[in-house]
């Protein structure tokens, strides 16, 4: 068996501390679960970070629970086995091969209606650019979504009010001459005009943004009223 | 062996008990009572505390305390010292708690069953599989926090204020 090939673009520290400390939002921390299926490294900066958390827990001033808490608490160990947090199951990851079989668990958690042949619900948004939106936008404006390109496809050129951070789960593209590849992440903030190009295969993303793009190129002023980006 | 935390197992900086993990594993194998009971003073009385930074009224971070202290009794099976401390573990517990009421989200977290898992390198797991060597890296990082006040600042800050929902304003 051929060794993994691993991320070379990864998720910065304090983003992961921020997942660890459950400070991250519901998107990015789609895209941080993701990023860690294929990236041993940023899994074991986690769990390091949880022992932080640990630690911190260790060290804050108590608070003491009323006086009756443990009798309480005593009272219900005996109860029946706990039905489990409700959870939603990911999606069978269907037949090898298949798109489905090719996303990590939580995105897949996310992505229910599906066809019974594992074919994906994309709705087109231009030329060779297909979305699915993954969750309704969040309160402060965030968005999780799956994009599909059409090999060779160049995305406009487009600045953003907030920021973007890109996924790659199949596929590749290139931007300002660096690769990204499956399970790489591509930041972009608000001073980044930028212009991705995919490469020899559909390559499918998941894109987290937290604030509305704002197309800076002609392609991007046309289709900007169309796909509510 | 004895159940009852040392002098020095509550006190602030001093580091919660070593010998937690071992309790949860008694509550694993025995349903050990007297073991839960230890631990409920320490860890309801910091998970109070964690919960009301995060901006839980009184009542409802005593409520969402007892209920992250359930998960000791019910999950200890899940326990791994191989693989974390008890405060460690007890923190996940904790965070993943408040995140669905207080924050109406869910927490997507790594499914390590996922056939797409590229896995760790298997010379790391070797080094990562002693529980000896956890509770000497919590040691140390005790140890760091603990000499290192403004650092143990930063951390808290970090994890409680400044990126609390934001992902723009990162450090690197
Ligand atoms: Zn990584």
């Amino acid at each position: 068996m051929t060794p993994a090939i691993l991320p070379m673009h990864h998720l910065e520290p304090g983003v992961l501390a921020a997942y660890a400390s459950g400070a991250l939002g519901e998107g990015p921390s789609l895209l941080v679960a993701s990023h860690l299926t294929f990236c041993p490294d940023c899994r074991a900066a986690v769990t390091d970070l949880d022992r932080v958390g640990g630690t911190l827990l260790d060290e804050l001033g108590p608070d003491a629970l009323n006086g009756d808490a443990l009798d309480k608490l005593l009272a219900r160990l005996d109860e029946p086995g706990t039905i489990p947090t409700p959870r939603q199951e990911p999606a069978p990851p269907g037949e090898g091969g298949s798109e489905l079989a090719a996303l990590p668990a939580p995105i897949r958690s996310y992505l229910s209606l599906i066809d019974q042949d594992g074919t994906l619900p994309w709705k087109m948004l231009a030329p060779g650019v297909r979305q699915i939106r993954l969750m309704p936008r969040g309160a402060d404006g965030a968005n999780a979504r799956l994009f599909k390109l059409a090999p060779h496809t160049s995305l406009p050129d487009h600045g953003h009010e907030g920021c973007e951070w890109t996924l790659v789960l199949t596929g590749s593209f290139t931007d300002a001459g660096q690769r990204f590849a499956r399970g790489d992440v591509a930041h972009a903030d608000r001073d980044t005009i930028h212009a991705p190009v995919t490469g020899a295969e559909d390559c499918i993303c998941l894109i987290i943004t937290d604030a509305p793009l704002r197309y800076t190129g002609l392609l991007g002023r046309l289709i900007q009223p169309v796909t509510d980006l | 062996m004895n159940l009852e935390p040392g002098p020095n197992a509550t006190t602030i900086g001093g580091g919660l008990g070593a010998n937690h993990g071992a309790l949860i594993i008694r509550i694993a194998q025995r349903r050990d009572r007297t073991a839960f009971i230890v631990l409920f003073q320490p860890y309801g009385s910091r998970v109070k505390s964690y919960l009301r930074r995060w901006g839980a009224a009184d009542a409802m971070s005593e409520d969402l305390a007892r209920e992250a202290l359930l998960p000791i009794w019910r999950k200890a099976n899940r326990f791994d010292p191989a693989k974390a401390g008890a405060s460690s573990w007890i923190f996940t517990i904790a965070r993943n708690l408040w995140i669905d009421p207080l924050r109406k989200e869910r927490r997507p977290e790594l499914d390590p069953t996922d056939p797409l898992l590229v896995p760790d390198d298997p010379e790391d797991a070797e080094d990562a599989d002693n529980a000896q060597e956890i509770e000497q890296r919590d040691g140390l990082l005790r140890t760091a926090l603990g000499t290192l006040p403004a650092k143990q600042a930063e951390v808290v800050r970090l994890a409680c204020d400044r990126l609390r929902g934001i992902i723009g304003d990162h450090p690197s």
